[in-house]
Formats: structure tokens, sequence, C-alpha cells
């Protein structure tokens, strides 16, 4: 399949891509890893008069961590090398497991965790994970400072974001664990790979001993946007920890699903499985606790 | 008596090598495939890697409705862009000359070239444009205006054959383009004299091949003459078909055949995408490419026929099968073509692996506006293992036996006939069977934890059948010839298409293992009308049976001339000559040898510079009854097999973990070991997606709603079980060196093993595919809430109940 003509831009500065993306406005496409765009080309389903690459951009490709400032994903850094890096698969394990349900090898080779979560897809992979993290993202904008914004303000719809015209994401912030914390995320799909899930669902926990002092649990691939599903966190934070109340908190949070049926599953299934790796990621979050 | 083939090749043989100095057939690690450096280094040439000088390219337009009248056709805007150079309607070609598969029943051909007035299915081609570029094609494919009166579509098979429904063909049939019986026995009495009877429903999905290789043609026309290279899995039936429809003599068409990136029966036809742009070469001068996207592969190329099955048992309360009557219904979708066999086999398929003397079967396959449904891999045997031996497994818990003794006691024997004359030599169903059970633990499956659950099944598969293409029954199936070069290798000229399962590697090993020369010494030459002779094409089962032993029996017919030559000078008989290592050895004097190369010379010198040539053809024989009345021996041999599941469901969601797969299968010797584990092991995965990921979905206005592999899911590799494969038997008579299928008939068990080792973790029946995780999760909850133990038969009562009475078929084949 022939991608359709376009104008190819390759950026030098993240000020120069920022610049032509808001010159371009909706004519343009702002191009990371590109393997979320290329196949809507080739589809035709989305036909810009011009791609800004970023790759051409130095310094977008970091992956640092401090126990002070956690995790620092750059706009360039690939989904493989956060999946394959030592430090976030020792400090940020469900980050890694996030990063590595993506799509398959090959895709992960290019793809980029800011390129997911700016394409918007209800069913991002890493979308849950980052929202029960409190992960924040930079941007750069034209002709200003850019901003932080944090990933509960920062999908609107389906494919939309908070980003304005002429905005990027340079980098995404993660909050590091700290002791007594732990975090899970699960990806329900038919396949193992290669898949867009049915639903995802990922689970921050701060345990007080036996109490569960603080959470935050999100799915993804229910509602238009991935959710926090407020309600079920609510149920659980300052109680005793027990399977009863996880039981009831994961029926809740099935209950705050507004999800469709289509040609991978139907509404009733999706939630009640929102209700069953709500309660997986929760056990698999108790069970990772930092000490 | 005629003479037989048996006996006109039989001085030929007399110098075949004999078993126990075989080097490379059967040996595990003895050879590597012909292409596979090729294939590993992306040098292998496939059909849209044929680029010629000043290429034009071919884009189809296709229709948007299912069922709808060409009111008009308006191309003044396509051919008014730039860089466009022509157009083709259904009125370029010659009216009548409709597209089919068999050449023997040409007058069921169905399929228009380009629709004239009706299109039957969405993505049905009715004009085709032509550009200097694939993308100037698609724009200029977008402004052609058809003009459509809609018409009502008929999605579902069982409400195609109502009397009121509207005629996806001819008029007053029911929408039935095929209607086959097969009756043996006693059947009504062995019913009424059963301990045991029993009535059950099944269904199967649509599936595709989704071959990683679209379909896709080359076409140029220089000096009066077509050449076509085109993905097809038999290049000299393609040939057929594509002069058909162009309306031209076969002498003017040539077809080559590239690497194909697999077919598994879905390039079998003959499509509009070779006619079009072999059409538009004619009329610019210039080559033209046609290769399809996905979505077309999709809509516009073949399915696998859902089929929905009546059964009916009889059996003695000891677990004797006594008789069998069942309905199959098979949705045809929009046209016939190579789909028309779908009948007939889902019948011989129903009638082994266990002996049953006394049956009642009826095939109906009407037409729906939906894909065309035609040969797949395992043809009709997928579906019917998966409904006839699920049902054995309900029948084993009705009658208190278990489910391993009682296919065991009812399984064929070797050289057992069956009811309606097929004839089996060699079979090893109970060994393949014993040695799954052995290897699955079946005897500890009592100890197995919840959610956890072992299948087993059984399959049979013919191994090389001789479905007529040809108008004369007298047909060679397979034919090769071989060249003895006297520079030290030889040429083997074999019409036998690789479609990517390694049978260029076969047909090269055979020659070697004759000559007693290396692989690398022996050059194939394949699958070109021109370049090599006859065969019927890749389907069937019956590439290494058929065209192994053509060409054996053409290196054989060479080998013969050679030896007789050395025999007289040395004063002994040919077959006493024994050739190995590159050299020819007079028999019993170990010292007396020569090279290969100067046994060839020695010939040529006293024949005055001839060459040493073979040919040899080989065919399943019988006569065109086989194929009209289902009497008598369909195949020269069956292989059969076993397969054994272990799954894990989760009982919360529903997820299935095939956690450990078993195939045994009987095919004869083996002669490529890693080949036949390769086949299995893609058969276990072509299974395993067929019973729990794959299924085509529609709208009720006949639109695809998954014509994508985001939206259609195969298993991926990370899917795939571990899988023990174990090759039982012993070598088959007539198979080349012993050989039997291996390809088609191993796909068969998986379907039935996995869905009886999920019924087995649920408790539940499942009685249709795909058996999905939703499905799972669905059938437990209304299990835990009414008690309901059976799902996926809803409604097929009924519907079978209502299946019309046969009149006025326009094509019966009945006993």
């Amino acid at each position: 399949m022939s991608l359709p003509k376009f104008e190819y831009i390759k950026a030098q500065t993240i000020g120069e891509a920022a610049a032509l993306a808001a010159e371009t406005g909706d004519k343009g496409m702002v191009m990371a890893g590109g393997t979320d765009i290329i196949p809507l080309l080739k589809d035709r389903v989305k036909l810009p008069g011009y791609i800004i690459d970023l790759k051409g951009v130095p310094g977008l490709r970091q992956l640092e961590y401090t126990e002070e400032s956690g995790l620092k994903v750059g706009a360039l850094t690939t989904l493989r090398e956060i999946e394959t890096s030592a430090v976030v698969k020792s400090k940020l394990p469900a980050v890694a497991a996030a990063a590595h349900y993506v799509a398959s090898t090959q895709v992960r080779c290019r793809g980029t965790m800011v390129g997911n979560i700016c394409n918007a897809s209800p069913s991002a992979d890493t979308a849950c994970i980052l929202l029960v993290m409190n992960a924040a993202v930079q941007t750069a904008q034209a002709g200003g400072a850019g901003r932080v914004i944090p990933l509960s303000g920062f999908f609107k719809g389906v494919k939309q974001t908070t980003l304005e015209p002429g905005e990027l994401v340079t980098e995404i912030n993660i909050p590091a664990l700290k002791s007594g914390e732990g975090s899970a995320y699960f990806k329900f799909a038919v396949r193992k790979a290669m898949d867009l899930a049915i639903i995802g669902a990922a689970v921050w926990v701060k345990m007080d001993g036996g109490r569960i002092a603080d959470c935050r649990i999100a799915v993804g691939g229910a509602n238009t946007t991935p959710f926090r599903a407020a309600a079920a966190e609510k149920q659980l934070i300052g109680r005793e920890y027990g399977e009863s109340l996880l039981a009831e908190a994961a029926a809740t949070a099935s209950k705050e699903c507004r999800a469709i049926s289509d040609v991978r599953a139907s509404a009733e299934y999706r939630v009640d499985m929102v209700r069953v790796f709500t309660k997986r990621a929760f056990k698999e979050a108790l069970g990772n606790l930092k000490a | 008596m005629a003479l037989t083939s048996k006996e006109y090749y039989a001085e030929i043989e007399k110098v075949y090598k004999k078993p126990e100095d075989y080097e490379l057939a059967g040996k595990g690690n003895g050879y590597v495939r012909v292409d596979a450096e090729a294939k590993v280094t992306g040098r292998a040439l496939y059909t849209d890697d044929i680029d010629l000088p000043g290429m034009y390219y071919c884009k189809l337009v296709r229709s948007p409705y299912a069922h709808a009248r060409i009111l008009s056709i308006d191309c003044s805007e396509a051919l008014a862009l730039p860089g466009v150079k022509a157009v083709l309607t259904g009125k370029d070609f010659p009216e009548g000359h409709n597209l089919g598969n068999p050449e023997a029943f040409k007058e069921l051909a169905d399929k228009e070239p380009l629709c004239r007035e009706k299109v039957r299915m969405v993505g049905d081609e009715v004009a085709a444009v032509c550009a200097i570029s694939e993308e100037l094609a698609e724009e200029a494919s977008s402004l052609v205006k058809v003009e459509y009166e809609v018409l009502p579509a008929v999605i579902d098979p069982f409400e195609a054959m109502a009397q009121d429904a509207p005629a996806v063909h001819y008029p007053d049939t029911n929408n039935i383009s095929m209607y086959t019986t097969m009756v043996a026995g006693e059947p009504d009495k062995a019913f009424a004299e059963a301990d045991y009877t029993d009535k059950y429903y099944y269904k199967t999905q649509q599936m595709v091949h989704a071959a990683i290789e679209p379909h896709g043609a080359t076409a140029k026309y220089e000096n009066g003459e077509f050449t076509i290279w085109t993905t097809t899995q038999g290049a000299y039936v393609s040939r057929f078909w594509i002069a058909w429809g162009l309306g031209v003599p076969e002498s003017a068409v040539r077809v080559i055949k590239p690497s194909l990136g697999g077919g598994f029966g879905g390039k079998l036809d003959a499509f509009a995408h070779e006619l079009c742009p072999a059409k538009f070469a004619q009329i610019t001068g210039h080559p033209v490419k046609c290769i399809l996207k996905r979505d077309e592969v999709f809509l516009g190329t073949r399915t696998r026929h859902p089929i929905a099955f009546e059964i009916e048992t009889a059996f003695t309360k000891e677990g004797k099968l006594l008789a069998k009557r069942c309905k199959h219904v098979l949705d045809g979708g929009a046209y016939g073509g190579s789909g028309i066999a779908a009948n007939a086999l889902s019948l011989i398929c129903a009638t082994f692996p266990y002996k049953v003397d006394n049956i009642d079967m009826t095939a109906r396959r009407p037409y729906t506006n939906k894909p065309a449904s035609g040969a797949m891999r395992g043809y009709s045997a997928c579906q019917v293992h998966f409904a006839h031996d699920v049902h054995i497994d309900e029948v084993a818990d009705a009658l208190g036996i278990d489910p391993l003794e009682l296919r065991r006691k009812n399984g064929i024997t070797p050289y057992y006939t069956g009811p309606t004359g097929l004839q089996y030599t060699t079979c090893a169903f109970d060994e393949t069977l014993a040695e799954c059970a052995n290897a699955v633990k079946w005897a500890a499956r009592d100890e197995l934890g919840e959610g956890e659950g072992i299948g087993l099944a059984g399959s049979g598969f013919m191994s090389g059948t001789g479905f007529p293409v040809l108008i004369t029954p007298h047909y060679a199936s397979s034919s090769t010839m071989v060249r003895l070069n006297r520079e030290g290798y030889a040429t083997v000229f074999t019409g036998a298409n690789d479609i990517g399962q390694g049978s260029d590697t076969v047909m090269t090993m055979v020659v070697a293992e004759e000559l007693g020369l290396r692989m690398d010494e022996v050059k194939c030459v394949q699958s070109d009308t021109t370049l090599t002779p006859w065969d019927a094409g890749s389907f069937g089962s019956r590439v290494t049976f058929l065209g192994g032993n053509a060409a054996r029996r053409a290196v054989g017919d060479a080998k013969l001339k050679l030896l007789s030559h050395w025999a007289d000078e040395w004063g002994c008989r040919p077959e006493d000559i024994s050739m190995k290592d590159h050299r020819v050895f007079a028999g019993g004097d170990a010292e007396k040898n020569i090279s290969f190369s100067e046994a060839c010379f020695g010939y040529e010198e006293k024949n005055f510079g001839r060459c040493v040539s073979g040919v040899g053809s080989f065919a399943h024989e019988g006569d065109k009854d086989i194929y009209v009345k289902n009497r008598g021996n369909y195949a020269p041999a069956y292989s059969f097999s076993a397969s054994a599941a272990k799954v894990k469901v989760d009982l919360e969601t529903g997820e299935i973990d095939v956690q450990d797969f078993i195939f045994g299968h009987d095919c004869g010797r083996p002669l490529n070991i890693r080949a036949v584990e390769g086949q299995i092991e893609g058969s276990v995965l072509l299974g395993l997606g067929f019973t729990c990921f794959e299924e085509c979905l529609y709208g009720e206005d006949g639109r695809h709603r998954n014509p994508t592999f985001r939206d259609y899911r195969f298993p991926t590799a990370l899917d795939m079980p571990s899988i023990k494969s174990i090759t039982c038997g012993q070598p088959d008579p007539e198979g080349p060196m012993g050989a039997k299928e291996a390809g088609e008939g191993s796909t068969a068990p998986v379907g039935p093993a996995i869905g009886i080792a999920i019924n087995r973790a649920t408790g539940l029946k499942f009685h249709s595919l795909p058996i999905t995780s939703e499905k799972i999760w669905r059938a437990l909850k209304e299990h835990e809430a009414t008690g309901r133990v059976h799902f996926g038969d809803e409604g097929l009562a009924e519907k079978f109940a209502a299946v019309p009475q046969m009149r006025n078929v326009r094509h019966e084949s009945t006993d």
C-alpha cells in the first residue's frame, strides 16, 4: 500500500517543530515513531499536507530515573527501550510491563510512549498505568514556555487530547514508587501480541500495614478515554484490605464503565472484565509493594 | 482389461532404489529446502516482485452492495484523469465465458470476469482501470460512477433456501448450487434395531486462508501471447480459465507461478485480478500489474465454507457404530468455483475415520450474497471432523464408554473398504490414537484440576485426490520430465506447484535419491506452462503423492535407459546396477564403477548424442462416477491423524490456555521429517485459529465487519501451545517412497481435540465455532443461572426441519 502525497519536514529543534505545528494547524501532523500515523496515512484516514518529524530533534530520547524525580521518558524514547530497561524493570515494573503490551516487538522498536498517549486511543496500553502513577507530561509551545499537564487532564475524547495547536509533548514524568507503594497493569485481549485491548486495568496502591492508605484505579478500552474509577477508589481508601472489600470495589469499578460493543467484545463482557482485572491488578500491585 | 499404470510402469519400477538404500528419503536432517537461502535472504521472487519496464497498474472497481442490479457504468471521468490508459467493464469479455474451477464441470462456472448486469456480493468486480501508477489507478477507480438498483440480499444459508428468498443466481432453485446425497447399506433398519440413537446439531463459521502474500498478477502481451505471473496453486488450471475468460486459445497464454507466500486453497480459482491486467496488457502494449489489498482478499477471493450439521447415529450398547444419518448445509457464498467440491467432500469425510456400513447423508450448498466459499486446507474435513468427532464424545458419555476406547473400537483398520467404495491401504489410525493418549497422560485425566480438560480426537483425509480438473477422466494428474546432463547434474521439470509447502524440495530429493546425486546437483524447473509438463495443481493433498510418484517415474524412465545401456556393456541386468555418491556401480562388484558423468556420456556416445531423459506421470485411476455418483474410491491412499489437547479455562474470564498439544499423524514414510513437523505445527496453528479465534463477521446488509488483520484475529506464535508431533504408521505401497499426505489431513483433528478439551474443562457442550473466551464466559453465566449445558446449536433443529425437499436442482450429484 502506498502513502498519499505530503510534505515531509524533519525539524531540527523542538521550537521549530512547535512553530511548524502551529503554522500548519489542521494540515500538519507531528510524528515520532510513526507507528500510529503511517497506517492512518496508508488507509487514507488522514491526509495531512505536512508531516513534521521529530526524529531529528536532539535530546528527546532520554530515559532517566532518580528516586526524587522519578522516570523521565522523552518524546523519542521507544517502547522497546522502556520495556527492556533494567532500571525501569526494577523501579517501575508495571510501566515496563505496560510498554511491553503494546503491539509487537517490531512496532515497539519504533513506537514511543509519548506517541502512544498522544494518539489518545481509548485502549492505549500505556495510558492506564500513567494515570494511576500520577504521571504528567511536559509540553513545548510555539512562542510560549510550555506547560505541565497531569495525565488526568490530558485525554479529552477518542483520539483527542487537551494539547493546543502548536503544542507538543516533549517528555513524560512518572513519579517513583515510595515505600509501601505498588502498581500493576493488566491488558486483556484476544491474543497475546499484536492486538488491541478489550479492556485494560491499572492500579496504584499505598499500604499502611493492612490498611489501604491510598489507591488509584484506571480502566482503558471501556470508555471513550482511559478513566479513573473514582467511586471504587473511594470505597477502598482508608479501609482494611480484604477479599470482599476488593470484590465490592471491583464491582463498583465495572459500574463506572460506559462500554460499547464492537467486533472485539460486547459491552457486557467488557464491563465484567473490568471487574475481574481491576481485582487482579489490585492483587498484583499488593504483591509488588516497595519495601 | 485395460492396462493399469502400475503395469505400464512396471519395467521402470524395477530400477527404483530399494528402501534400505535410501539416503535422503525419511532421514531427519538429510537435506534442507532448496529455496531456503533465497527465502531467508529475501531474494526469492514473488508475484509482486515481478517488475517490468514501462509497467502500468490495474485497480478493480468493486460493488459496495451485497446484491444489486447494475443500471449504468460511467468511466468518462476516470478516463479523463491524466495518466489513466484504459478501463474495462463486463462487456469487454466474451459473454458466457464464466470462470469456474474444474474443467470437467465447466457448465457450472458462474463467475463473470467483470459483472455485467448484477453484483452478488460486496466486493464483486464491476470495472477495472489501468494507469501509469498505482496511486493514479486507485484514484481513477474512485471516479468510475456505477449506478445500482439495490436488491434484497440473502445472508443466511437457511433463509437463502426459503421458497420466497431472492435468487442470487437462478430462480426457482432454492438458491441451491449443489445438492449431494450418499446412501449405503440399510440405515433405516440399523436405526430401528439399535440400542442407542441420537440427534445433534453443530455449526462452524466462515474463516479465511489469510495467506500472508495477497493475491495478484502481472501480465504482458508480446508476439500475440499473454504471459501472466500469478499467485496460483495450479498454473495449468489458471491457464485454462484465463484463456477461456479472455476468449483465446490456451496456446496463446503462458502462466508462470513465481514463489508463493501461502495458498491454503485460496489461490485455486481464476480471478478478475488475473484477467483484467492481461486484457489491459493487450490493449496498451505495456505490462500491467494488479496486486490486491488485504480487504480485497477478504471480499473478492475465497473463504472456508461455514457448515451447519444435523447428525444422527445408531450404536449398540457396547459401542459399535451401526449407522449414521446426516444433513450438511454449506454456505456457498456468491459463487461456485473450487467450492463445488465441498458437498461431496463433506459427505466422504463423514464416513471416516470410523467404520460405518449404513449411511444416509445429504449435503446442500446454497448461494448467499457473501464472499464465495471455496477450498481451504483440510477441505470440508476440518468442519466435518469438528462436528462428527465432538459428537463421538457425546456418544461416549451417553453410553458410559471411555471416549478413547469408543474411538479405537470403531476406528478404520488397514485395507478396509468403506460403504461407498473407498479403498483404504495402510492405516495407523489406532496407533495415532494410542500414541496421543499416552503422551497426554489420558489414563490420569481424572486427576486434572478445576478448569482443566483433555480432549482427544481423530480424523482421516484423502491422499492424492484426482478431482477431475480435465474433461476426460483419463487424464494425467501430475507429469514430470527429467534430463540427465553429462556435466554431472540432472534437471527435473516438474508441473507441481510449490506454494510454500516445499514440493520443489521433495521433487528434487526424489530425483537426487534415485540418481545418487547431491541435492544441489539436481536443478528444479517448476510450474511454468511453457517449460514444465501438465499438473492439475496443489490441492487435495496430492502434490507429494501424485507429483512425487510422477517425478519418480520420470527419473525411473531416464534411469532405466541409462542402466539398460550399462547392463549391456557390463553383462548384467539393469536392476543389478546401483547409483550412489555420484557414481554408477555394477551389481556385486564394488571395483567396477564409473562416474555419473561418464555414465551419461557413454550413453550419449552410443545413441548419437541423444541425452538421457525420462518422462513420467501419475494419476489416481478411476472414472467420473466417483465425482458424479459418489461411488468408488476417491484417492489412492488415506492419511489418518489423532490429536490430544490439554487446556485450562479461566472460569472467571473464559480465557482458554492450550497448555499442551500432541499430534499423531500417519503419513506413511515421512519423506522430509522436518517438513512434516512443520506441516503439523502449521496445522495446529490453523486449527487453533479455527477453534478459538477466527470468524468473518457480517452486518445484515452483507457488509464484512472485520476485513483486516487487526480485526480478523488469527493466533500469533505467542498464542501457540507446545506441540509434540509423533509420526506413526508404515510406508504406503502406493506412495512415492512410501509417503502419504501430511499437509491437510493434519488440520482436521485439531478443532475437535481443543473443542472437546474445553467441553471437559467447563462441563459444557459447545456445538459451534469459534469457541471464544467471551462465549465461554457467557455460557458459564447462563449455566449458573439456568443449568443449560448445550450451547451453539440454538435454532438449528427448526432450521433443518424447514430445509426444502429438492426439486429442479441445477447440479445434482447422487447415486
